[in-house]
Order: structure tokens, then C-alpha cells, then sequence
């Protein structure tokens, strides 16, 4: 076979491979638009006549729309704050050393290693306590406990990246070191920031267990909401898939179009880390 | 959908009419006296008060009846509906915030003695002697079964509610099959006995390895388009699954404390009971170490199953012209016995308003209550599809004749028995349904199963045994 | 990385004429912008992650619960860890787990590794199929869950249509059955990270010089030796950090699990933290389920701290 048609023969194989991987989405997304007679078919149908019917039902009727703004807000605040306070401190980290940071760095490496189950029931139990259970606060903190770390970890290997010379550089021509920071070695990174800053909101909006135990009604989040539609079987499916597919959507965009960011920070935290 | 806002534009236009008629229906604060046109208060008018209640029928219905309640009152009801494990979690959860953040929440039974006692819910004794706010003519408290009003709602000596979702289970089969006179023969040809709605055990086994067949073959005169089931059954790791065997372990002789009080969850009748159970899942779809009470409802309804023993406030579901395709042919009866003669029992299944402790509403979740039980109310529960608990509905002769399963609803709760509704109940609840699971699904034998329960059980009762009171 | 920035930064300073008084007053005031910069972290995770498992070990030594009456939080002492030991469905817990994450991630990283290689070799199609990879791991796992439920639903999923027409178990309902229940739960995990180990991979390969792979060539090794003896060992650094992210993530597999089986069918499904969150907030046995979390997590840093010196010795 000659060298072109063996090309064309993977990439056809190649893209039949990936469009069958992704299939289980492509579902979910077809079935969202759906009615109740198409879905239940015992033998799937690729031709239906669409309709918005599960989305109205889900969003309007039963209110998801407040659950996709609770998400909005718990990712956002979670992020930013993790941004505000991790960044710094990863700076830090990687300008100076000692016994008590090589400590502190470890001790962020437990806390990625904490099953969230440990935390969420003291979590809980003290939420209620200070009367914050159900708030937007102690699902925010809650969050804090992964998103952290992350932050740390990931800045970590960017802010390596960045030698210290040009901190020094700096310092030499009069800055102060939040200056150097500020002004020089953050605007560096900013490719590893804006990754850090995707996967934290990824993480946050993916959030399931804290959210699940941590938030009331009115502050549930999106994949919390989601399973209170498991229930009688049959009848609710249609809609399951529409509000699956609102959590999933943003995500699925989102890395679309800032992929080479996502590369970047996994492997490059990793790698650089090396 | 569609009879959702015609409702609510229909609530909207009296609003309306009453408030261009002079009466002040909302427009003007409402004063102490005043009163709604059917005679409930509207001390509370303004008030939200948020429900919670378990997904069903009687919720559904009740949700598409809440304008008239707020036309009548002014209060606006938010009602959540929730399954069973995910009620009970948002309950407990909300209950140790003591915000109240539900007014009122239908609790399944069995977690009254955990509630009292933990004070989550407040007692209603004193709204019950003197009313808080003035109610409708309707309600009366009189017109409440007995016989569930007071399992699903008396713990020590004080009530804490009303039943919101009668329901006990019954057994349920395809009369169509059963009526049909070549399965009749070739039925008695090979057992020996006329083919009729099992009234024992052995015969609920005989008919339900009769009527398990491939597609293809033939039942009730025409082919088989998808296999049939003799019996459909729970075995998932959940309550549903508790709570069938709990009658099959009754028949038995078998019960969970003995007659002493204590745990009893071994005894040999138990092991005999979960053994039947266990030879029935070979005539039951593969489905079922998956099933709860929902899946069995669906296969019912698509009739792939020729008999269960399952819940009566799904037989409205069966007789859904929307839904089901075994309208009309299904036949409801009380459940087999073990040995012919023996008096037949119910599992009743009951769920209940109570009050939230730290409700800020309690006198307006008090009014809701009561509204839920008028008459008017519970009748459109009944010709819904739902169940009401009022003994003049459920002996109502207009509905007896129109819903063929009207009669054995009545009967069965008559014969209804209560599971324990002691605090220790979740606990032991999860434990049955882990090794009742396990022993249906074939990862462990009956007897290993109850063994583990039983080992289980006891030392969550710790100190709490013998039990007197349940 | 290995020079300490305070002898650079002295030896600078040295340079600089020098203020009678100051030498003390400058080296302090750069540890107390340490501070600053490390103080807001501290004090965060202190409160939500220091505070609250100091507060779960001393809740591991009493008797509470939230249900169950008479447990109001008295001491009870080791009683909930001597419990651990006769909890057979604790030990079950475990042994799912344990097979979950072997099964799993080595499957993830044979895939891995192999997708891995041919995603390096791509070019135009390189970025799209990357963004087509990224999705399995970057949605919610519990939509990830809840999506193979959907396929693998006995009635109406696609896959178990799928499944029966060819003939292969799995096609009366997949999770009907214990054994396949668990299968389809290894498989989805698969499914949802094998992209992660390609991505590593592809990653690290694009990484890796060229000369040595030129050199092979012209010595006339074949590919799966240029594989075995070149390739593979100069991936071990990432496949490591990789392997060991991906364990110590699939041990706190919980999402997926309640939404796809729950933990059935019986408990064939049941993993660690599945477990636990039943006791904690089924059975509400909470005193207990904080004993379970604790021991879990000393048995996760034992061996994510073994691992690392094993597989990435540089790092400590």
C-alpha cells in the first residue's frame, strides 16, 4: 500500500476510534433533546424530532437556573480566593528555602492526598455549629481545601520556571520584592496562571461530594441538583440529560478553545517539577 | 404542563375575581379573623412555607392542587419532591442546622422514634385540641383512618402529624393471564390445582414458574414479544428491598425482635423467608439486584411481570392510560400466607407531615397540613391515581366501583402492619439492605446474610435492648 | 534550583554600600515578608484543613451521632478503631478499592502509553484530537457517571444494545450483575483518564531529546526494541508522577461510584469512600466514619510517600 493511503487509512481509522470514544457524550447531548416516546426505545434512534421540552422542564419549571448561578458563584469565589492566596505563597516558596517550607510543601502534598470524605464530617459538624451550614461560605471554604494546594502546586513548578536572576535583576534596579513579584515574575507566568485559574473553576463547577453535604436548597450547585432528578424511573431522563449537558457544556467549550493552556499546566507542572 | 398553567391561570383569574368582588384577598394585610372563602384562615397570608415530600403520585397531584391552597390562604407552598434515600438525608441535614429551612416534611414512618427523640419535630397534641388558626370544614380529624393515623404518627404519647402518603403493600398480578382459560388448563394439568390468584406461598412459586417464558412463546394467547416474568422483585442495596422481604419474613413467623424484644434477625424463620425469596429470583428479570419499588412499578407497567408484592399507592400507575399498557388487566389481592388458613397482613408503608422544630411557620405548616387532609383535597388524591387516608374516601362507593383497585386498598390497610420505628431503624435498615442485597444477588448465603445483620444489629442496639416499645 | 537565594542576594547586598546598623534590620525584614507572603495560605488551610482533621481525630475517639440517640459525643476511646478490625464490610470496602485502582490505572497507562505514542506522531489533526481528549477528564465525574449509566441502562442504553447485538456480556444490563457491575465501573474510570496518561505521554515525549533515537536508528534497533530499551525508561519520570496522580485520585473515587451503581449491585461496587459516606450520612454513624476517614488517609500518605522515594527519588 503506498505511503499515502496508508496515511489517509489512519486517519480515517484514527477519527472513527475518536468519535466512538466520545459517543457516550454525543448521546447524552442527543438525548437531551429527546421526548419522552424516543428515549425508551429499546433500540437506539439516531433520527427524532428535537425538542427544548427537558430543558424548559428542568431550567424554568424546576428551577435549575438557580443551581447553574450557584455554581457560577462557588467557582468564582473559590478561585479567586485560591489565586489571591496561593500564588504568593507559591512565589515564596520557590524564592527561599528551609526546613519549615520543605514541611509546609509536604504537608500541601498530604492535604491533595486527603480523601475528601475525612474532611467533609468535620467539615460539616462544624459548619453547623457556627451556623454556616447551607451558606455559600462553608461550601466555599470547603473548596478552599483542594483548591489551595492545587494553586501552590501548580504555580510552584511555573514560578521554577521563571530564574532567579531576573528577580535580582530587579531587586538591583530598586524594586522591593512584592515589586520584583509583582511587576517582573507573575507577568512571566501568566500562561501558567490563566491554567491554574481554568482548572480551578473546572474543579469547583465539577465539585460534587462538599457541595452535596455543605449546601442547602437554595446554594445547591449544579451536579448536586443533578441526581435529585433520579427518581422514578423513566420519567425524568430527558431532563437529566439537559441539565447534564448545561454542567457539562461550559467545561466542554471552554477547553476547546484554551487547550493549549491545559496542556500546558498539566505537563508543564509536572514536568517542570522534574 | 400544559394543565399546570391553565390551573394556575384559573387560580390567578378568582384571585382576581375575589379581589374586584371587594373581598380583600391579598391586597390589604391580613387581619387575625379573616378567613378565605372555604373558611381556613389567612392569618398567614405572605408567608412562604417550604414542604418536602417523597416524589409520588399524591405529591404530584398535591402540587398541581397548591394555587388553590394559596388562593384560599395566601400562603405560597414551595414542595420539594425527593426520593426516599435522598429525603431522608436532606431532613437530617437540615434538621441539625435548626434553621428551618423546611417547614414541613413528610417523613417516611419508620423514622418517627428518631425524630421525637431527637427533637427534630415538634408535636402537634395542642393544634390538634385547639386549633392555631381557624380551619376549614373540611378537615376533620375524625375522618382519619385509625388504623394509620396512629403508626405513622404516635410516638410515646404524643402525635407529631398526619399521614400524607398511605401506602402498604399488596400483591398484584395480571388477572388478564390468570382469566384466560387455555392458561387455565395447561396451569392445572401440570400443578394439579386451579390456576387463581395465589393465596399461599407455594402457589405464588407455582404460578410464577409458570408464567416464566422466552420471547416468542406464547401467554395469554398471543406471542411474546420481550420474555415474561413470573414475579418481579427489590433487590437492590436499598429500602425497597428491606421492606418486601419484611413480609415474606412476617408470613414466616419471622420478625426482626422477637417477642421478648430482642434482635431476632437470624431466627430460623427469617433464614426459611429469605431462602423463598431467594428461589423466586430465578423467575424474576435480571434486572432486579438493581430494582427498588420504582423499577418494579415500570416493569408492572410494560407488563413484563405476572405477579409482585408490591405498593398500593402504585396502583394508580397501573391503570395510567399515559403510561401503562396494562390497563384494565391487572388484579390486586392481599398477600399469600405461608400456610393455608393463616390471617394475611399488610407491610403498611406510611409517610408523614411533621413540623419542623425550628420552623419559623409552624402555625402556618399546621394549616397546610390539615388542608392536605380536607376532604375535597383527599378526594382528588383518590381519582388521581394517588391514596388518601381519610376512611370516608377510602370507603367512598362511587370510587370502589370506578377504581378496580380501590377495594384492596381499604382491606389491606386494615390488615396493615408497622415496621419498627425506633431511632436505632436507619441503621438497621442499611444493614438488612446490604446483606438482603448480597444474599439476592448471590454473594452470600441467607444464612450468612442474616447472620451478619443479626451480628450488626446488636451491637448498634447496644444497651438499647430489650425493645418494649416499637 | 539548587543555589539558596539568600547568598546570591547577600553577596549582591555586599556590593552595595552599606548603612551603618542595617545589616540586621534588612535580613529581618526579608523573613517577615516571608511571612506575609506564606501568612494568608497558613491561615486559611489551617482553618479548613488543620483545624477540621485535628477536630476529626478527636471525634474518631468519641461516640456521636446525629440520628442515633445516646450518642451525644462521649469518650469512648479506641472503641471505633477496634471496631475497623471486625468490620468485614470495611475489609471488603478495601479489597474493591484496591482491585478498582490496579485494574484501572494500569490499564489507563498501557493506553496511555500507547495512544500516547501516536498522538506524538500526528500532526494537523494533533490540536482537535487533543481538545476531543481532554473532555473525558474534564467534565464532572458524577456527569461522567451518570452518562454510563444512561448507555449501560438495561431498557434504553445504547451500549447495552450495543453489547447484546454482538453478543458480548453485559447485554441484559451490565450492572445488574456484581462482576460486570464492577468491570463497566474500571472500564468507565478508564475511559475517563485513560487521555490524561496520553497527554502525559505525548507530552513527555515531545520532551525527550532526539539524538539518542537517531543514533538507534542508525545502529539498526527495531521499533520495539527502540521502545523497550530507550523510550520506556526515559518516560519512567513522567509515567511515575503520572501513575502515582492517578492512584492516589482513584482511591478517593466517589462521584462516579454513587451515581453509576451506587455500590451495588449488593456491594460489589462499594469502594472506600462510598463506604464511608454511608456510614457517615446513611447510617450516621459519624464518630465512626471519622475513625474509617483517618486510618484511610494514614494508609494513602504511607504509600503515596513510599511510592514517590520509590519512583521519583529527585523529588525528596
Amino acid at each position: 500500500m503506498s505511503r499515502r493511503w496508508k496515511r489517509i487509512l489512519i486517519g480515517v481509522v484514527a477519527t472513527l476510534v475518536i468519535v466512538l470514544y466520545i459517543s457516550p457524550l454525543v448521546w447524552l447531548v442527543l438525548a437531551s433533546f429527546k421526548n419522552r416516546v424516543d428515549l425508551f426505545t429499546p433500540t437506539p434512534t439516531f433520527i427524532f424530532s428535537p425538542t427544548l421540552d427537558n430543558y424548559v422542564q428542568a431550567f424554568v419549571t424546576k428551577g435549575f437556573t438557580r443551581n447553574l448561578v450557584n455554581s457560577l458563584i462557588v467557582s468564582v469565589f473559590a478561585s479567586a480566593i485560591a489565586l489571591v492566596v496561593g500564588v504568593p505563597s507559591a512565589y515564596s516558596l520557590t524564592r527561599r528555602s528551609g526546613k519549615l517550607l520543605s514541611a509546609y510543601l509536604l504537608g500541601l502534598l498530604a492535604a491533595r492526598l486527603l480523601p475528601a470524605m475525612v474532611l467533609v464530617l468535620p467539615l460539616f459538624i462544624l459548619a453547623t455549629r457556627l451556623g454556616l451550614s447551607g451558606t455559600y461560605v462553608a461550601v466555599v471554604a470547603a473548596h478552599l481545601t483542594f483548591a489551595i494546594p492545587f494553586t501552590v502546586w501548580m504555580m510552584r513548578g511555573f514560578f521554577m520556571g521563571v530564574p532567579k536572576s531576573l528577580d535580582e535583576a530587579a531587586r538591583i534596579d530598586g524594586c522591593s520584592e512584592f515589586q520584583a513579584f509583582f511587576k517582573v515574575v507573575l507577568p512571566l507566568t501568566k500562561n501558567g496562571l490563566v491554567a491554574t485559574a481554568i482548572f480551578l473553576v473546572i474543579n469547583s463547577w465539577n465539585e460534587f461530594l462538599f457541595g452535596l453535604i455543605l449546601t442547602s436548597r437554595d446554594t445547591a450547585t449544579m451536579p448536586v441538583a443533578l441526581p435529585t432528578l433520579l427518581t422514578p424511573i423513566g420519567t425524568f431522563w430527558g431532563q437529566i440529560a439537559a441539565v447534564a449537558t448545561v454542567t457539562v457544556l461550559p467545561v466542554a467549550v471552554f477547553a476547546f478553545v484554551v487547550q493549549k493552556h491545559i496542556v500546558a499546566g498539566m505537563t508543564g507542572g509536572a514536568i517542570a517539577g522534574e | 404542563m400544559a394543565r399546570k398553567s391553565v390551573l394556575a391561570l384559573s387560580a390567578f383569574a378568582a384571585a382576581l375575581a375575589l379581589a374586584v368582588t371587594g373581598c380583600s384577598s391579598g391586597t390589604t394585610p391580613s387581619a387575625e379573623g379573616e378567613v378565605g372563602p372555604n373558611g381556613w384562615s389567612r392569618k398567614y397570608a405572605g408567608t412562604q412555607l417550604n414542604v418536602i415530600a417523597e416524589a409520588t403520585a399524591n405529591s404530584g397531584i398535591l402540587e398541581s392542587l397548591l394555587p388553590d391552597f394559596e388562593a384560599e390562604t395566601g400562603i405560597h407552598v414551595s414542595l420539594e419532591q425527593a426520593p426516599y434515600d435522598s429525603l431522608v438525608q436532606k431532613a437530617v441535614l437540615d434538621f441539625t442546622t435548626k434553621k428551618g429551612n423546611y417547614d414541613v416534611l413528610s417523613i417516611p414512618y419508620e423514622y418517627l422514634g428518631s425524630f421525637a427523640e431527637n427533637k427534630y419535630i415538634a408535636p402537634i397534641d395542642d393544634y390538634l385540641k385547639t386549633p392555631p388558626v381557624q380551619l376549614g370544614a373540611d378537615f376533620s380529624s375524625d375522618d382519619i383512618l385509625p388504623n394509620l393515623w396512629e403508626p405513622s404518627s404516635k410516638w410515646k404519647d404524643n402525635l407529631y402529624g398526619m399521614p400524607s402518603n398511605a401506602a402498604m403493600m399488596m400483591m398484584m398480578y395480571r388477572k388478564d393471564l390468570f382469566e384466560n382459560p387455555a392458561e387455565a388448563k395447561g396451569f392445572k394439568a401440570k400443578y394439579g390445582y386451579d390456576l387463581a390468584p395465589a393465596t399461599t406461598w407455594d402457589q405464588y412459586r407455582d404460578i410464577a414458574e409458570w408464567f416464566t417464558r422466552d420471547a416468542g412463546k406464547e401467554a395469554g394467547g398471543t406471542a411474546l414479544a420481550q420474555p415474561l416474568y413470573g414475579v418481579t422483585l427489590a433487590g437492590k442495596r436499598h429500602v425497597s428491598t428491606v421492606l418486601e422481604w419484611m413480609n415474606y419474613s412476617w408470613t414466616f413467623g419471622g420478625d426482626i425482635f422477637d417477642s421478648s424484644g430482642n434482635v431476632a434477625i437470624n431466627s430460623p424463620e427469617n433464614v426459611a423467608s429469605l431462602e423463598y425469596e431467594k428461589g423466586l429470583t430465578a423467575y424474576a428479570p435480571p434486572g432486579f439486584t438493581s430494582a427498588t419499588w420504582d423499577e418494579i412499578t415500570a416493569q408492572l407497567q410494560q407488563g413484563t411481570a405476572a405477579q409482585s408484592i408490591t405498593w398500593g399507592d402504585t396502583a394508580g400507575a397501573m391503570e395510567d392510560t399515559t403510561a401503562s399498557k396494562v390497563v384494565g388487566k391487572m388484579g390486586y389481592a392481599s398477600i399469600p400466607v405461608k400456610n393455608e388458613g393463616d390471617a394475611p397482613e399488610s407491610h403498611l408503608g406510611s409517610w408523614t407531615y411533621t413540623i419542623n422544630s425550628s420552623s419559623k411557620n409552624a402555625e402556618a405548616g399546621y394549616e397546610f397540613m390539615a388542608w392536605a387532609m380536607s376532604k375535597p383535597v383527599q378526594m382528588k388524591l383518590a381519582e388521581g391515581g394517588g391514596l388518601p387516608a381519610l376512611t370516608s374516601v377510602l370507603t367512598d362507593a362511587d370510587l370502589t366501583t370506578k377504581l378496580p383497585y380501590w377495594k384492596q386498598i381499604y382491606t389491606s390497610l386494615t390488615q396493615a402492619k408497622s415496621r419498627p420505628r425506633i431511632p436505632q431503624w436507619s441503621g438497621i435498615s442499611d444493614s438488612l439492605a446490604l446483606d438482603l442485597s448480597r444474599a439476592l444477588s448471590g454473594q452470600a448465603s441467607p444464612q450468612e446474610a442474616l447472620d451478619a445483620s443479626q451480628q450488626k444489629v446488636t451491637e448498634l442496639m447496644n444497651g438499647a435492648l430489650p425493645v418494649t416499645y416499637q | 534550583m539548587g543555589t539558596d537565594p539568600r547568598t546570591e542576594l547577600g553577596s549582591a547586598s555586599a556590593a552595595l554600600p552599606r548603612t551603618p546598623g542595617q545589616a540586621t534590620p534588612r535580613k529581618k525584614r526579608r523573613d517577615w515578608a516571608g511571612l506575609v507572603y506564606q501568612a494568608p495560605s497558613l491561615i486559611v488551610l489551617g482553618c479548613v484543613v488543620l483545624f477540621p482533621l485535628v477536630y476529626s481525630v478527636d471525634l474518631s475517639f468519641r461516640s456521636y451521632s446525629l440520628v442515633i440517640p445516646g450518642r451525644t459525643g462521649q469518650y469512648i476511646g479506641l472503641e471505633n478503631y477496634q471496631r475497623m478490625f471486625r468490620d468485614a464490610d470495611f475489609g471488603q470496602a478495601l479489597l474493591t478499592t484496591l482491585v478498582f485502582i490496579v485494574f484501572a490505572v494500569s490499564l489507563e497507562t498501557v493506553l496511555g502509553v500507547a495512544a500516547g505514542m501516536l498522538l506524538d506522531r500526528l500532526r494537523r489533526m494533533k490540536r482537535l484530537v487533543t481538545s476531543i481528549l481532554l473532555l473525558p477528564m474534564i467534565i464532572a465525574p458524577l456527569v461522567v457517571g451518570l452518562v454510563f449509566n444512561f448507555a449501560l441502562n438495561a431498557q434504553f442504553g445504547y451500549l447495552t444494545w450495543v453489547l447484546h447485538a454482538l453478543g458480548l456480556p453485559g447485554g441484559d444490563g451490565a450492572l445488574n450483575y456484581g462482576p460486570t457491575a464492577l468491570l463497566a465501573l474500571i472500564l468507565v474510570d478508564v475511559w475517563e483518564w485513560a487521555p490524561f496518561m496520553t497527554l502525559m505521554v505525548a507530552a513527555g515525549l515531545s520532551a525527550l531529546p532526539k539524538e539518542p533515537f537517531e543514533a538507534a536508528s542508525v545502529d539498526g534497533a527495531g521499533p520495539w526494541q527502540t521502545f523497550r530499551m530507550l523510550t520506556l525508561p526515559m518516560l519512567r519520570p513522567v509515567l511515575a508522577v503520572a501513575i502515582l496522580f492517578r492512584a492516589t485520585e482513584a482511591i478517593r473515587e466517589f462521584d462516579k461510584v454513587y451515581v453509576l451503581t451506587g455500590g451495588g449491585p449488593g456491594s460489589w461496587t462499594t469502594v472506600n469512600d462510598l463506604y464511608q459516606y454511608r456510614v457517615s450520612f446513611a447510617e450516621w454513624d459519624m464518630s465512626y466514619g471519622a475513625a474509617l476517614g483517618l486510618v484511610t488517609f494514614a494508609a494513602v500518605l504511607f504509600l503515596a510517600i513510599s511510592a514517590f522515594r520509590m519512583l521519583a527519588p529527585k523529588e525528596l
